[in-house]
């Protein structure tokens, strides 16, 4: 059996693989929320996010490459992501440990 | 599905946001007491994973598209709580520094997408096996119905905040998340299964479902 640590290697390049591989030729349409506000003609109450944030629509503007732009958003995506997850679950164990110690 | 801002308005978004923050401190409790250290590494790969696989729009039909909501994935990987935990790491993170869901929709997002993709799609599946006793039937029953309910949730939300009437988009939004629901039940085990062949240990069983 693949040892955890392996495990866990192999699953997170396949994650960095997803986003090279696939994230590029992601279907543009909208989507099924999307859609369904332009078909009942509320999609026009979107409004802009509050702030501007650093990857609008899963892109760097300052690139002009769409390729080498939505693969270095999602890279920063999915290591920012990890690092939320699991930076999660290391102050629930932290905290869970002080409480037994008092 | 993510709920940009501008389509709820203020009591649905204190009503979503109050929920949302209901759900997590009860699961941050049960998550205490269920996640060990061991588990840390899984969480955060597992995220990475499910925030990868939702930049992958697939095409569905007339000019729509769909992409994997992962919740039932999560939770089959790292059980309810973490899948939670997992879920909600995703959709902060995409609403903040992607602006894909919107800041007063994150509660909303949260709930449909993280409380009933994976804590309420978890019992959902727990439920199933009892009585299917078939694994793969159950992961892929749970995991289109996870889709379908919260594309329920998501028009109740924007009904409740008189965004559409719920007599029409009830039935768009629950006919269209059918076909995305589709991909989400085909990718969910397609995933579980590869798992399943390497480290059939990772899967989160049920407990006292025995062997399955």
């Amino acid at each position: 059996m693949t040892s955890q640590k392996k495990f866990l290697i192999w699953f997170f390049l396949v994650s960095i693989a997803v986003v090279i591989a696939l994230a590029p030729l992601a279907s543009p349409l909208p989507d099924g929320l999307e859609k369904v506000a332009e078909t009942y003609g509320f999609s026009g109450k979107a409004v802009n996010y509050p702030f501007k944030v650093l990857f609008s629509d899963y892109g760097a503007s300052k690139i002009n490459s769409p390729f080498v732009s939505t693969v270095i958003s999602g890279i920063f995506g999915i290591a920012l992501t990890a690092a939320l997850a699991s930076g999660l679950g290391l102050i629930l164990n932290y905290t869970k440990r002080r409480v037994e110690k008092d | 599905m993510h709920i940009p801002d501008g389509f709820l308005d203020g009591k649905t978004i204190a009503t979503t946001y109050a929920s949302a923050g209901a759900v997590s401190a009860y699961v941050i409790k049960k998550a205490k007491e269920k996640i060990g250290e061991e588990k840390i590494p899984l969480l955060g790969v597992t995220a990475a994973f499910i925030f990868a696989a939702q930049m992958v729009n697939f095409p569905v039909f007339s000019g729509t598209s769909g992409h994997l909501i992962g919740g039932l994935l999560a939770a089959l990987l790292a059980g309810p709580w973490g899948g939670f935990l997992i879920m909600s790491s995703v959709l902060i993170v995409q609403s903040l520094i992607f602006a894909d869901g919107g800041l007063t929709a994150l509660g909303a997002n949260i709930f449909n997408m993280a409380f009933l993709g994976s804590v309420v799609g978890w019992y959902l599946y727990k439920w199933l096996i009892s009585f299917i006793k078939n694994r793969r039937t159950a992961v892929i029953i749970s995991s289109f119905l996870s889709v379908e309910l919260a594309a329920f949730a998501c028009s109740l939300e924007l009904a409740f905040s008189n965004t559409a009437p719920l007599s029409l988009i009830l039935p768009a939004m629950l006919g269209v998340h059918a076909i995305i629901g589709t991909g989400e039940a085909v990718i969910t085990i397609g995933v579980i299964e590869a798992v399943r062949k390497v480290r059939p240990d990772l899967i989160f069983k049920p407990e006292g479902s025995g062997s399955i």
